[in-house]
């Protein structure tokens, strides 16, 4: 007899070879029919010193393609992972870093960062490349705050509690949307600040900037190295957190690396692409759904099923609505919501027991 | 099993020391002012000791809330403790990492605070986490361990069914099965037959005598005094916090050591069985 999995290698596969194809789709369609896949790439590699430059203007359209699959695939990435290692947590697939104000938060602490680094703290020079690391930090910060309070609330002795959570989650957005919204109050005058602040509302995945690659590339990299410290022990939280304590697992370690995570994955994506919200909702209950509930599978899957999800949404609004599409977070609010309400329905029999 | 008439300590005697499983002494707990006001008091524990050794099956028995499952859960670590000290084979407990502690102690809890959606199986399987290094998966020492302990405990036929397709008692035979995979030398059982019918009842404790005589150290909790008396070497009875008595079921099974505990309204006699005369108690107003 062996353990049970669901071809977890085979979807992994499958999936790889579908975003590399949206990939290769997204930036060989643009408003400019001069530039395709191989000016993309011949960019990219110019980027990197490894070719030469495409001539004038085709060699920055190339860039901006080639940043915003990047980010696009960054993002989706950070965000599906943030959502997965929520779900494993709370042991609940309602969990979503959008829901329960993760994502709120680090847009709090991105826009207050903002707001200083535009007003009181003029940079001099030197100090201008620290900005994008500040605005992550904030970011950051603001996640991890809002995912402490969110634990805090909802769990008591070992044990979570659901609907807290989600009220917790709605009282937190709530307040935090209030903070943003008098941010931007004072930032009415400044019309820079103003858009920028604005364009975060919304997400934003066009005319990213190399530095924003590196950003979420980084952090993705270092959000990779907590998986497998988590993924096997995260298995055993399912039965309660006593359990998997009595089993051997050190799970106050395992909580505080995989909220971490967590908020880490969901700064990055606010720090460089606004909020976007239910790809860490969707892309791991798909997930789940196909290769089974295994976090060992799902965490890593969602690496790529993330992407799939956001890169393949933008993908396909693009085909339907031209070369003026809705912001990233508008789109996927409005595939997002009704897939929520699709999952309380789904779930009404426990979702009544509350 | 061992004569009824032996004592845990002429037993003692005859153990090797490296033997001597899990020892307690001078425990003291109480829940922080977090835990819900009213049971605070009945749930401290107050200089609590005594010791279970390998071979042995011993009960824990006491009213409702007098404190047994609280130090259950200290003795299997998951409670930091205050004051007091516990050693496994002479070492503090507080000193095992975790994987350690688990190699050491299993527990089978009463319920599960989930059910998790998996195979009976896979949920075996987990008991060998304490076993496995980082990254590996389940090699086939841990396969062969796991259908061992499904065997032990007669579930290797619903190893492919979910743990919701269960019955409470199948269900509660899968959860000792893990503790068998986790491969402990101490065993620690909480209330395993609450929900059972008299013929489970009586098939869990055949298989925690069992595994006692293979030199298993057994702590159970229990509510089923006829069940102790059957099964345990020894018994300790706890009350408001303290263990009160402690002993063969003969020596404690009687009405100066229980009334004080339970009130009047217990009927006691004595069977014959092939291990000697046991006592057996009922409740009857």
């Amino acid at each position: 007899m062996k353990p049970q999995s669901k071809r977890p290698l085979v979807w992994g596969l499958l999936l790889g070879a579908l975003l590399l194809a949206i990939m290769i789709a997204q930036v060989s369609i643009g408003p400019s029919d001069q530039i395709g896949l191989r000016d993309v790439v011949q960019a990219g590699l110019a980027k990197l010193h490894l070719a030469e430059p495409l001539a004038g203007t085709h060699q920055v359209i190339a860039e901006l393609r080639l940043y915003r699959v990047l980010v696009s695939v960054g993002v989706g990435a950070a965000l599906a992972l943030s959502g997965a290692l929520l779900q494993a947590v709370f042991r609940n697939q309602l969990a979503s870093p959008s829901l329960i104000g993760v994502t709120t938060g680090a847009s709090l602490g991105a826009s207050v960062m903002m707001l200083l680094l535009s007003t009181s703290l003029t940079l001099t020079g030197s100090m201008a490349g620290l900005a994008p690391l500040l605005t992550v930090l904030a970011a950051f910060f603001g996640a991890a705050v809002c995912t402490a309070i969110v634990t805090a609330f909802s769990t008591t002795g070992g044990r979570i509690s659901v609907p807290t959570m989600l009220l917790v989650g709605i009282a937190l957005n709530a307040i935090v949307g209030g903070a943003i919204a008098a941010i931007q109050r004072f930032a009415v005058e400044d019309a820079d600040l103003m858009r920028a602040l604005l364009t975060w509302t919304f997400g934003r995945l066009d005319d990213r900037a190399g530095y924003q690659v590196v950003t979420i590339w980084a952090g993705l990299a270092a959000a990779l190295l907590i998986i497998p410290r988590v993924a096997r022990e995260l298995d055993l939280f399912a039965a309660g957190e006593d359990d998997a304590h009595a089993l051997g697992v050190n799970t106050t370690r395992v909580k505080w690396l995989a909220l971490g995570g967590a908020a880490l994955c969901a700064a990055l994506a606010v720090a460089v692409a606004g909020q976007i919200g239910f790809v860490g909702l969707i892309a791991p209950h798909i997930l789940r759904r196909l290769v089974g509930r295994s976090n060992r599978h799902v965490l890593y899957l969602s690496l790529l099923g993330g992407p799939v999800l956001l890169v393949g949404a933008d993908l396909g609004q693009r085909l339907l609505l031209g070369y003026a599409p809705l912001p990233p977070g508008v789109m996927m609010s409005l595939l997002g919501g009704p897939f929520f309400i699709m999952l309380l329905l789904k779930n009404r029999k426990s979702v009544e027991a509350w | 099993m061992t004569d009824a008439t032996q004592t845990g300590a002429t037993q003692g005697e005859h153990r090797v020391p490296h033997k001597a499983a899990l020892e307690f002494h001078g425990i003291s707990f109480s829940y922080g002012s977090g835990a819900s006001g009213n049971a605070t008091e009945e749930r401290t524990l107050i200089d609590v000791t005594g010791h279970v050794h390998a071979g042995e099956v011993v009960a824990i028995i006491g009213p409702n809330g007098a404190g047994k499952s609280t130090l259950l859960r200290l003795l299997a670590g998951l409670e930091k403790l205050p004051t007091g000290r516990i050693t496994l084979q002479g070492a503090a407990l507080a000193e095992f990492d975790h994987k350690a502690r688990a190699r050491a102690i299993s527990l089978v809890p009463q319920s599960l605070a989930n059910l998790p959606e998996v195979r009976v199986f896979d949920f075996v399987l987990s008991g060998r986490y304490a076993h496995q290094r980082g990254l590996s998966h389940a090699s086939k020492t841990d396969q062969a361990v796991v259908e061992q302990a499904l065997r032990d405990c007669d579930v290797l036929r619903f190893a492919d069914r979910l743990l919701a397709q269960l019955s409470s008692g199948q269900r509660q035979r899968v959860l000792i099965a893990r503790a068998l995979a986790q491969a402990a030398p101490i065993m620690m059982v909480d209330e395993p037959t609450s929900n059972l019918d008299p013929a489970h009842k009586l098939a869990v404790f055949d298989l925690l005598a069992n595994l006692a005589s293979h030199d298993r150290a057994i702590l159970v909790v229990t509510h089923d005094l006829n069940l102790a008396s059957q099964f345990a070497t020894r018994i300790l009875v706890m009350h408001e916090g303290r263990i009160v008595a402690q002993g063969t079921p003969t020596q404690v099974l009687c009405p100066p050591v229980l009334t004080p505990v339970y009130g009047e309204s217990l009927v006691f006699g004595e069977r014959e069985t092939p291990n000697g005369p046991r006592p057996f108690v009922m409740a009857w107003r």
